[in-house]
């Protein structure tokens, strides 16, 4: 009998040590252990994420810190399974409580007592007028009278806050649920928006954006974006501190600048082809670069545009200088040029516009929802627990002004 | 013009929070003398609130030193290291003044003055004046939730730090005063420090990943002051933990607590060190 209960007695006290205070407690201390050596014991730089990991290429740590590599630090496998020992901890714990608490807190109880518990009252209070009683508790309303005269009085708060403890620990559960969405789905990527034609994001086929213009004279101020979702036609105003959401990705401004086009034409008419780094459509002037250049191949020649640093920091109104040379090294135009213009060069025209790119950066993180109800669990749990202490007051007044008055944990109200 | 200047002086950020620490001072030693004699078994003289009103009049000033800040930027005064060490010890100050009376009021006096007052003091005499002078915030440091990021958080660490300086002083006073109930009353002070202080941080910690998610798209980053206040979360839920728990009561209880206080100094003093350490140019320390 004895040997057939054992299996049940093991699953009962593995139940209670995962659901025990004491196994969180030591589980605690570990994290916090493994969190403060993390910050100041070197560590081997983390591996490289597949598929640019968010926190890595945004912050990634400088090569010649000697510590900090808190990333590394996060991935260690043994803070991991700290911190999913302390979920399970509080999983089972929450669950294990969870009956008892719910009874706890929809528990009928009586609103007057026998007459002895009144007898025996730790307080007695004299010379009180019962109408002045409301005032003397806050919450206290009349239950009853006895035929004698006798009035008795009823109050409670913080009935509901033993939920709060429950709450703290399903906060703690969003946000193991935040960190898995966010380390299986959340992607990050950059789309770089030139003037004027649409680009899809990459992660929504579907969803074109137009860079159609500027706040002010500079993307810095903020930039306006059209948004083609395929259904619906929408207008964004994006700033480099403003990030917004469309067809499901949070967009940011990641970086911007001078981006600058040119179209040739033979004497005949005929359209040239014009080539830029990186077969892009047009040139880019990234942060740090301060000239570009672009070939008319089957002309050989090359042509390099060198903007004014104020033009460099994104303002497509500035002069620029333009200079053309033939592959001997022979130079056929260098000026100062408008902006936007044309120019008969060498037997071709040459027509060229200036304006901005945008490069922006598409997130999406399902995580994002889970970490702000869990964040809300958690204070929501933590303010009902630490801030509205549970009390009952019972009272009974007689007609001699007498005042009896118990609460369910220690001295009196205030 | 003669007028303007006066009255620029007068606001000048630097002599308001001079004026703050001598009161500051002023009510710790005012709430030690009241301790003294209490437990002396004499009965506080005169007026029993003095500390609260030194503090909290202390922590007021402050307020107005941080305010003298924004007009001159005409912005957000807080963000730097030491304007988040002034409002600090103005939120442990008002904490304390606003959160105590009667029963526990000139222990838990002394411990906000001995956090608050060094704080405030070291604050003043080692920041060095050009880092002193106000700056505007770069854009990115603005949105909704930067602001509710920083206040909630330093609302938490009034709380907070009186917690751990209750904890610590439980220590040392642990092994001569312990029948005479002091350290249990300091673990009744620093149990309603947690109190106030837990849900604050937690509320800084998920707005601070709002805002940070809303300017970066990430919502944590590991970086130093994310990890440090990680631990000084971890480190109050064990407190809370620990509180009542058989073998951890008394001393292992207010080790935590002491680790609390030591912790979050380690986030308001070093975090922007270690930061720019890792990532030259970061100078944020929240
Ligand atoms: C991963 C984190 C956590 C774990 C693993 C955990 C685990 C536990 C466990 C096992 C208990 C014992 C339940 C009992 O004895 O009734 C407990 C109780 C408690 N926890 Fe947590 N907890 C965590 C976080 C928190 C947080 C953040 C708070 C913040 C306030 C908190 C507040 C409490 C309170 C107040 C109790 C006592 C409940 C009572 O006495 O009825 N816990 N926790």
């Amino acid at each position: 009998m004895v040997r057939e209960m054992r299996p049940q007695q093991i699953a009962r006290r593995c139940w209670n040590f995962l659901a025990s205070r004491r196994l969180s407690v030591f589980l605690f201390l570990g994290a916090v252990a493994l969190l403060l050596l993390g910050i100041f014991v070197p560590q081997p730089a983390p591996p490289p994420l597949p598929g640019g990991g968010i926190a890595q290429t945004e912050l990634a740590p400088s090569r010649d810190s000697r510590f900090l590599h808190w990333v590394g630090a996060a991935r260690a496998a043994a803070l991991q399974g700290v911190a999913a020992a302390l979920l399970l901890n509080g999983f089972v714990c929450t669950v294990d409580r969870a009956g008892r608490v719910w009874r706890t807190v929809t528990r009928a109880v009586p609103r007057r007592l026998p007459d002895e518990a009144y007898e025996r009252a730790p307080a007695r209070l004299g010379g009180v007028h019962p109408e002045r009683l409301p005032h003397l508790f806050r919450g206290l309303h009349n239950v009853g009278s006895s035929p004698e005269g006798a009035r008795f009085f009823y109050g409670e708060r913080g009935r509901w806050t033993p939920l709060g403890t429950l709450f703290t620990h399903l906060g703690l559960l969003f946000l193991l649920a935040a960190a898995i969405a966010h380390g299986t789905t959340s992607s990050s990527t950059h789309v770089v928006l030139e003037p004027g034609s649409p680009t899809a994001l990459p992660t929504r086929s579907k969803c074109l954006l137009t860079l159609t213009g500027m706040a002010g004279d500079s993307p810095g101020e903020g930039v306006r974006i059209e948004v083609d979702s395929g259904n619906r036609l929408g207008r964004l105003l994006l700033t480099p501190a403003r990030s917004r959401s469309a067809c499901g990705v949070r967009l940011y401004v990641s970086t911007y600048g001078l981006a600058w086009q040119a179209t040739a034409a033979s004497a005949q008419g005929l359209e040239l082809p014009v080539h830029y780094p990186e077969a892009a459509e047009w040139l880019h002037f990234t942060e740090g670069q301060t000239a570009g250049t672009f070939a008319l191949p089957a002309q050989g020649i090359t042509g390099t545009v060198i903007p004014s640093p104020d033009a460099l920091s994104g303002r497509p109104a500035e002069p620029l200088r333009l200079r053309l040379e033939r592959a001997g090294g022979a130079v056929l135009f260098d000026s100062t040029v408008e902006p936007s213009g044309e120019r008969e060069v060498g037997g071709i025209r040459l027509a060229w516009q200036t304006g901005v790119f945008v490069q922006l950066k598409a997130v999406t993180d399902p995580g994002f929802p889970w970490l702000v109800a869990g964040g809300g669990s958690l204070v929501l749990g933590a303010c009902l627990v630490l801030w509205w202490r549970p009390r009952r007051v019972w009272a009974r007044w007689t007609p001699d002004g007498v005042l009896a008055v118990r609460t369910d944990r220690g001295p009196l109200p205030q | 013009m003669r007028e303007s200047s006066r009255m620029e002086q007068l606001l000048d950020d630097t002599s308001l929070a001079t004026a703050a620490a001598l009161l500051l001072a002023a009510g710790t030693i005012v709430a030690s003398l009241q301790l003294l004699r209490s437990r002396a078994g004499e009965n506080p003289r005169a007026n029993p609130d003095g500390p609260q009103w030194l503090l909290g009049a202390g922590g007021y000033l402050l307020l107005l030193a941080l305010a003298a800040r924004g007009l001159t930027i005409r912005g957000w005064p807080l963000a730097r290291r030491y304007e988040i060490l002034l409002l600090s010890a103005a939120s442990l100050a008002l904490f304390y003044a606003f959160g105590f009376h009667g029963e526990h009021s000139a222990l838990a006096g002394v411990c906000a003055g001995l956090v608050a007052t060094p704080m405030l003091v070291l604050n003043l005499l080692f920041t060095p004046s050009g880092v002193r002078e106000p700056q505007p915030l770069p854009p990115l440091l603005g949105g909704t939730w930067f602001p509710v990021h920083v206040l909630a958080t330093v609302v938490s660490y009034g709380g907070l730090l009186l917690a751990g300086s209750a904890g610590i002083l439980g220590l040392v006073s642990g092994g001569s005063a312990e029948s005479s109930g002091i350290p249990r009353q300091l673990d009744e002070v620093a149990y309603i420090g947690l109190s106030w202080g837990y849900p604050w941080l937690t509320l800084g910690m998920i707005a601070g990943a709002v805002w940070s998610w809303e300017s970066w798209g990430v919502f944590w980053s590991w970086n130093s002051k994310e990890v440090l206040s990680l631990s000084t979360w971890a480190l109050c839920a064990l407190a809370f933990h620990t509180r009542r728990l058989k073998g951890w009561r008394g001393r292992p209880h207010r080790v935590v607590l002491g680790l609390v206080l030591l912790v979050l100094l380690l986030t308001l003093l070093v975090s922007q060190r270690l930061a720019q350490q890792a990532v030259p140019g970061i100078e944020y320390v929240f």
